[in-house]
C-alpha cells in the first residue's frame, strides 16, 4: 500500500471541506444567537445609559438591588405568581376542551375554530376589548353582576359586599389586577395548548382503546387514566414547557391595561425590562433583568429534559 | 370455554356493504380460521363477534346468550390484535394483569394509595400477581416480566399480548392477524405455539388471517371469506380436495391450483384445447378443470397435456415445473418428487396425465360441477 501523506488522505480533505462549508453557519449563530445574549450578561454588569460616552462598571450591584429591593422582590412574585395560575388552569382548560372536541361527531371544526380565535388574534387588540369589558362603572362585566343584585346571588357574601360597595376595579385593585391579567391570558393561550393536544391525540392508536375495551375497561375514567394520559405524556410535556415560556414572557396585556400598577402588583418581569432597559434608560438594570429571565427561562428547559422527557417516551 | 354463533350478520357503511348475510357456528374448544384476501370482511365480522362493532343486522350469540347490544367489556372474550396493542408505559407483568385488576378490584381498590387501605385488596392483589406469573410461564416470558413493551422483540411482545389475552380464562379467544408482523421464521414457530395453546387450553380460538398456510396448519374448521360472503367452511382437507368455488380453489393451496378452461360438448364429453378427454360432465355442463400441481404426472402415451418446460424451480424437497401449454392462457404448474431433480431442464417437452378422482370440475359461473359416474367407471 502507497504511503499517502497524513493531511492528505481522502476522509482528512472532506473534513476541511467540511468545515470551511459549515463556518458561515456557526459565525451567523455566533454573531446573531449567542452574541446579543453575551452582551446583555457584560451589560448587566455596568451602569451603562444608552448615548452616554464610557461605561461604568458596577459589579453586582445590579443584581444585588433586584433581589434587596421591594419593587424588583414584587416583580419576582408578580411573575411567579402569573405563571403558576396561568399554566395549570391553560394547560387543563386545553385538554379538556381537545377531549371535548375529539368525543363530538359534528361540529368540531367550528368548535377548534371558535376556541383558536383568541390565540389567532393580537393580544393588544383584545387588550381594548378586555378594557371596556372591564371597565369599573361602564364595562360589560360590572353591569352583569350588578343584574343580580337583590336575587338569591346576594346569599354570597362576595357578591352581597359588591352590591353594596360596588363590583371590583378589575384592573386597578391591587388585589384583583394580576389575577384578572392572568384570566385573560388563560382565555388567550388555552386554545393553542388545545390544538397541540389534539394533535398530540391523533396520535394515539386507536386499537389500544379497543385493547382496553377487551380488557374490561368500562369507564371514560378508567379509559383516560389506563390510556390517554399516559399516552400525551410527551404532548404534555411539551405544552407545560411552551405554556410556561409564554406565561414569563408576557407583556402586551401589562402595557395595555395596567403599567405594572397597581402598587406593582402587575409588574412582571418582561415589562420591568421594558421599563428599565427601554423607557427609563438604565440598559444596565434591564440587561440584568433579562439575564435573569433568561435564567429562569434555561432551568425549565433544562428541568423538562433532565426529569420528565425521560419519564414519557415508551419506545 | 363456549360456543360462537353468527347469524345472518349483515355490515353496510352507507351503500357500501362490508358484510352480506354471514351465519357461522363455531364449537367449543374448536379452532376455526377466518381466512380471506384484504377487504373481504373477516377482520369487520370478528370485531363484530367482540363487540367493538355493532352488525347493521343479524344476531350474535355466546353460549347460550344473545349478545347483541352488550358492550365489549361484557361479552367475556379476549382478543390479540395486529398490532399487539400493548400499553405502552406499563410493564410486561402490569399489562398481563390489567384484565384482571379491571375486573376483580372494584374502582376505590384501585385508587393509587387509598386502594391499598381497602379490605381485601392486599389478598386479591397478591392472587393477580401469582395469576400473571403462571400466564407469563405457559408463554415462557416469566424473564421478561419487569420489562417495558418497546424493549422486546415482535415475537415477545406478541407472546405478552398472548398472555394479557389467556390470563382471565376467558369464553373464547379471537386473534385479529397476529402473526403478520413477525419475520417468516417466527411467523412458523409461532403458529405451531398458537396452535399447541389451543389444545392445552381446550378454549374455542376465531383466528383471522390472509395467509391460507397459517389457516391450513392451524384449523380444525376454515372458513373462507370473499366479497362479504362466506364461500366455504370445512376442514382444511376439504377445503384443498373439495372446494365449493374456484375461488376457494384459487386461494388455497400455494403453488396455486391449475385452473385449465375446458367445453363441454352436447353428449357431456368434456374436451380440452379441442380433444375429447375421459371426463365426462355431469348433469351441468363443466367450464373449468381444477388440477393440484401434485395431482400431475409426467407419461410416455395418452397425455392430457404436453408443454415445454418454462422455468424449473428447485425447492431441494420438490420441483415446480412452469410449463407452456399450446392453446393455455397460463403456465401450468407441476409438482415432482425430488428424485426428479436433474432430470429436467427449460425447454424439455413434458407429457402429463391425471387420475380422474383427483380433478374438480366448475362451472361457468365457479360452483364446482361434479362430473358424471362414467368418468369415475373409467378411473
Amino acid at each position: 500500500m502507497p504511503d499517502t501523506p497524513r493531511l492528505n488522505r481522502p476522509e482528512h480533505r472532506q473534513a476541511r471541506a467540511g468545515s470551511a462549508l459549515i463556518a458561515p453557519a456557526v459565525l451567523l449563530l455566533l454573531v446573531i444567537l449567542i452574541l446579543p445574549v453575551a452582551v446583555a450578561a457584560i451589560l448587566s454588569f455596568s451602569d451603562y445609559t444608552l448615548g452616554r460616552s464610557g461605561i461604568g462598571w458596577v459589579g453586582l450591584k445590579n443584581y444585588a438591588d433586584i433581589f434587596t429591593r421591594s419593587s424588583y422582590r414584587k416583580m419576582i412574585t408578580a411573575t411567579v405568581l402569573y405563571v403558576l395560575v396561568t399554566v395549570p388552569v391553560s394547560v387543563a382548560l386545553g385538554l379538556g376542551a381537545a377531549l371535548l372536541i375529539r368525543s363530538v361527531r359534528i361540529g368540531a371544526s367550528f368548535y377548534r375554530t371558535v376556541y383558536f380565535l383568541p390565540v389567532m388574534a393580537s393580544l393588544l387588540a383584545m387588550a381594548i376589548v378586555w378594557e371596556f369589558a372591564l371597565h369599573p362603572s361602564l364595562g360589560l362585566v360590572n353591569r352583569t353582576l350588578a343584574q343580580g343584585c337583590g336575587t338569591w346571588l346576594e346569599g354570597w357574601p362576595w357578591f352581597a359586599r359588591g352590591c353594596a360597595e360596588g363590583f371590583p376595579l378589575w384592573l386597578s385593585d391591587r388585589d384583583y389586577a394580576l389575577w384578572t391579567l392572568a384570566f385573560i391570558g388563560i382565555w388567550q393561550s388555552f386554545g393553542f395548548n388545545m390544538v397541540l393536544y389534539l394533535a398530540g391525540l391523533t396520535s394515539v392508536p386507536r386499537d389500544l382503546y379497543a385493547a382496553a375495551e377487551m380488557d374490561g375497561v368500562r369507564s371514560g375514567w378508567a379509559r383516560f387514566r389506563l390510556i390517554t394520559w399516559p399516552m400525551l405524556g410527551p404532548t404534555t410535556v411539551f405544552v407545560v414547557t411552551i405554556s410556561t415560556i409564554r406565561s414569563f414572557q408576557v407583556f402586551d396585556t401589562v402595557e395595555a391595561l395596567t403599567h405594572g400598577g397597581p402598587a406593582k402588583s402587575t409588574y412582571v418581569m418582561i415589562y420591568a425590562i421594558y421599563e428599565k432597559g427601554i423607557a427609563q434608560n438604565l440598559v444596565g438594570m434591564g440587561a440584568a433583568i433579562t439575564v435573569l429571565f433568561l435564567g429562569f427561562v434555561m432551568l425549565i428547559s433544562v428541568a423538562q429534559r433532565r426529569f420528565v422527557e425521560r419519564k414519557v417516551h415508551y419506545a | 370455554m363456549a360456543t360462537l354463533e353468527l347469524k345472518d350478520i349483515t355490515k353496510s357503511f352507507g351503500d357500501t356493504d362490508i358484510l352480506r348475510g354471514v351465519s357461522l357456528e363455531i364449537a367449543d374448544g374448536e379452532f376455526l380460521s377466518l381466512v380471506g384476501p384484504s377487504g373481504c370482511g373477516k377482520s369487520t365480522l370478528l370485531r363484530i363477534l367482540a363487540g367493538l362493532e355493532s352488525q347493521s343486522a343479524g344476531s350474535v350469540h355466546i353460549g347460550e346468550a344473545c349478545v347483541d347490544g352488550r358492550r365489549a367489556a361484557d361479552r367475556d372474550l379476549a382478543m390479540v390484535f395486529q398490532s399487539y396493542a400493548l400499553y405502552p408505559h406499563l410493564t410486561v407483568a402490569e399489562n398481563i394483569a390489567v384484565p384482571l385488576t379491571m375486573r376483580r378490584l372494584r374502582r376505590a381498590d384501585r385508587l393509587p394509595l387509598m386502594g391499598a387501605l381497602m379490605p381485601g385488596v392486599r389478598r386479591r392483589r397478591a392472587d393477580i400477581v401469582r395469576t400473571v406469573r403462571e400466564a407469563a410461564e405457559i408463554l415462557d416470558i416469566a424473564a421478561l416480566l419487569d420489562r417495558k413493551p418497546g424493549q422486546l422483540s415482535g415475537g415477545q411482545r406478541q407472546r405478552v399480548a398472548l398472555g394479557r389475552a389467556l390470563v382471565r380464562d376467558p369464553a373464547a379467544f379471537l386473534l385479529d392477524e397476529p402473526l403478520s408482523n413477525l419475520d417468516a421464521k417466527m411467523r412458523v414457530h409461532m403458529r405451531a405455539e398458537i396452535a399447541q395453546l389451543n389444545r392445552r387450553l381446550g378454549a374455542t380460538f376465531v383466528y383471522v388471517t390472509h395467509d391460507q398456510a397459517e389457516a391450513m396448519t392451524m384449523s380444525d374448521r376454515i372458513a373462507v371469506m370473499m366479497d362479504g360472503e362466506l364461500l366455504q367452511v370445512g376442514t382444511p382437507d376439504e377445503l384443498y380436495d373439495d372446494p365449493a368455488d374456484i375461488r376457494v380453489a384459487r386461494f388455497i393451496g400455494s403453488p396455486a391450483i391449475n385452473l385449465l378452461p375446458v367445453e363441454t360438448d352436447g353428449a357431456g364429453v368434456i374436451r380440452l384445447t379441442g380433444r375429447a378427454t375421459v371426463l365426462r360432465a355431469g348433469p351441468v355442463p363443466v367450464a373449468y378443470l381444477g388440477i393440484r400441481p401434485e395431482a400431475l404426472e409426467p407419461c410416455d402415451r395418452d397425455p392430457l397435456l404436453s408443454g415445454r418446460a418454462r422455468l424449473v424451480e428447485n425447492l431441494g424437497s420438490d420441483l415446480f415445473v412452469q410449463l407452456d401449454v399450446p392453446e393455455m392462457p397460463e403456465t401450468v404448474t407441476v409438482r415432482l418428487p425430488s428424485d426428479a431433480r436433474g432430470k429436467i431442464a427449460a425447454g424439455d417437452l413434458m407429457h402429463l396425465r391425471v387420475r380422474p378422482d383427483r380433478v374438480r370440475g366448475f362451472d361457468s359461473m365457479g360452483l364446482a360441477a361434479p362430473f358424471g359416474a362414467e368418468a369415475l367407471a373409467d378411473a
